[in-house]
């Protein structure tokens, strides 16, 4: 019994490892701060080898570790959002707004774009547009309801559009469609 | 009036990204047809996608960052015998009650009994050959007496190879180095599941013997002593309190021989 258990933990592990590249590659996006990514990927990874027990067997492990990596962040924020400016503990930990300053003048222009969006629109876009999720995934692991995912991507895609450039005139169309 | 409420965005995003079926995506459709404004909104998220891939998917064949690739290496555990278990344990309760003292009293010390490229050089022969798989000694185990002889006369400091099977180790064999223009042996051991210790010997300096001290490099740790004769130490992966349990073996087991 014993052993059965060690190799489904092993095939776990593996599952995680295989996940973390993609990990890795929305963090970046989403971040877009290198050493922020890599902090939080790491604090994912830590956080899923410690609870591989709470995996159920039919969950889908990229669903499970982005899960993970969501509330990871959340954690990450509240708790910058507690420590006081004063005494930084780390330097890499900047204030979100400082480091996008620095990281803005050698990124290129879809990240300029992103660092514009709020951060749920962000998810959304990048959850869809970069991971390839589905709606109700990505509703399940950001805990929200799909309709609210459904109108972030769209704003976040449509403010994505406007500051590419892409046809900007319908910028305004769409203004007047809300009306 | 919402029945009339004309399809928006979030419905166009919808369709593009084939989350909408039957009848509403049959409307959206329709709505395309006639709104050049719409249509600019359904082929962007394909677009945006595209941009997104190229600015991000070399991040995919990154390596990970090496400390978060070390999560997934298998800690190096030991089937030790009951006895040594309760060793191992005892050994793991000293560290941890002993704390940070522990640490710097192994650093810090300040008394090196052997060189301080001692450990540096040690730590060096087991990354170069432990990883080693079609040659990683150069005179195999199953002749140990053999092996021990050679060595030490090479080295000039007389020492039997130690036999550590009942830690789970047995010896792969070993090899002669050449440490800073001194002879050093390197003997290799390994475990079931193929991991590997190594133990590093030099001649001693004549000093006196030192207590068991500590290093640690990246993710390898070090158990080093000398009782003047031979300078030793035990490499391996870090782990609880397995690797310096074995090093309390192999001093044990040099000091009879």
């Amino acid at each position: 019994m014993g052993v059965a258990l060690d190799r489904s933990l092993a095939g776990r592990k593996n599952a995680i490892a295989a996940q973390a590249p993609r990990l890795m590659r929305y963090a970046c996006a989403l971040l877009r701060d290198r050493r922020e990514a890599e902090d939080l990927v790491h604090d994912c990874i830590v956080r899923a080898l410690a609870n591989m027990a709470s995996w159920r067997e039919d969950e889908n492990p990229r669903k499970w570790l982005f899960t993970i990596l969501h509330n990871v962040h959340v954690d990450r924020l509240r708790a910058r959002a507690r420590r006081p400016l004063t005494t930084p503990l780390d330097e890499g930990f900047e204030v979100a707004g400082a480091t996008l300053q620095s990281a803005d003048v050698t990124l290129g222009e879809i990240d300029k774009a992103l660092a514009a969006l709020p951060l749920e629109q962000r998810q959304c876009v990048l959850l869809i547009g970069l991971e390839g999720m589905g709606y109700a995934e990505a509703a399940a692991m950001l805990d929200v309801p799909v309709g609210t995912v459904m109108s972030r991507l769209s704003r976040g895609r449509e403010r994505l559009r406007v500051l590419l450039d892409r046809d900007a005139s319908r910028a305004t169309t769409g203004l007047r469609r809300i009306k | 009036m919402k029945a009339l409420r004309p399809l928006g965005d979030i419905e166009i995003n919808a369709l593009a990204d084939g989350e909408l079926s039957g009848e509403a995506a049959a409307e959206a459709g329709a709505a395309l047809a006639g709104d050049d404004g719409l249509r600019a909104v359904f082929s962007w998220p394909q677009e945006l996608s595209g941009q997104l891939h190229l600015a991000y998917d070399g991040v995919l064949a990154e390596p990970l960052p090496a400390r978060t690739a070390r999560l997934f290496r298998p800690a190096l555990t030991f089937q030790l015998p009951k006895g040594a278990r309760r060793i191992a344990a005892a050994a793991a309760i000293a560290a941890a009650a002993a704390g940070a003292g522990y640490l710097v009293g192994l650093q810090g010390a300040g008394v090196e009994t052997q060189g301080s490229g001692f450990v540096q050089a040690a730590l060096g022969a087991h990354r170069v050959y432990a990883s080693e798989v079609r040659h990683p000694v150069e005179v195999a185990g199953a002749d140990s007496e053999h092996l021990g002889k050679w060595l030490s006369k090479r080295l000039g400091a007389d020492f039997a190879v130690p036999q550590i099977k009942d830690a789970g180790f047995t010896l792969v064999g070993g090899r002669l180095l050449a440490e800073a223009a001194k002879p050093a042996a390197l003997l290799m051991y390994e475990d079931a599941s193929g991991r590997r210790l190594t133990l590093y010997i030099e001649k001693g300096n004549g000093g006196g013997a030192s207590q068991m001290r500590y290093a640690a490099s990246d993710t390898l740790g070090a158990y080093y002593w000398t009782d003047g004769a031979l300078a030793c130490a035990l490499t391996g992966e870090l782990d609880g309190g397995g690797l310096k349990v074995v090093a309390e073996r192999v001093y044990a087991a040099l000091d009879k021989g």
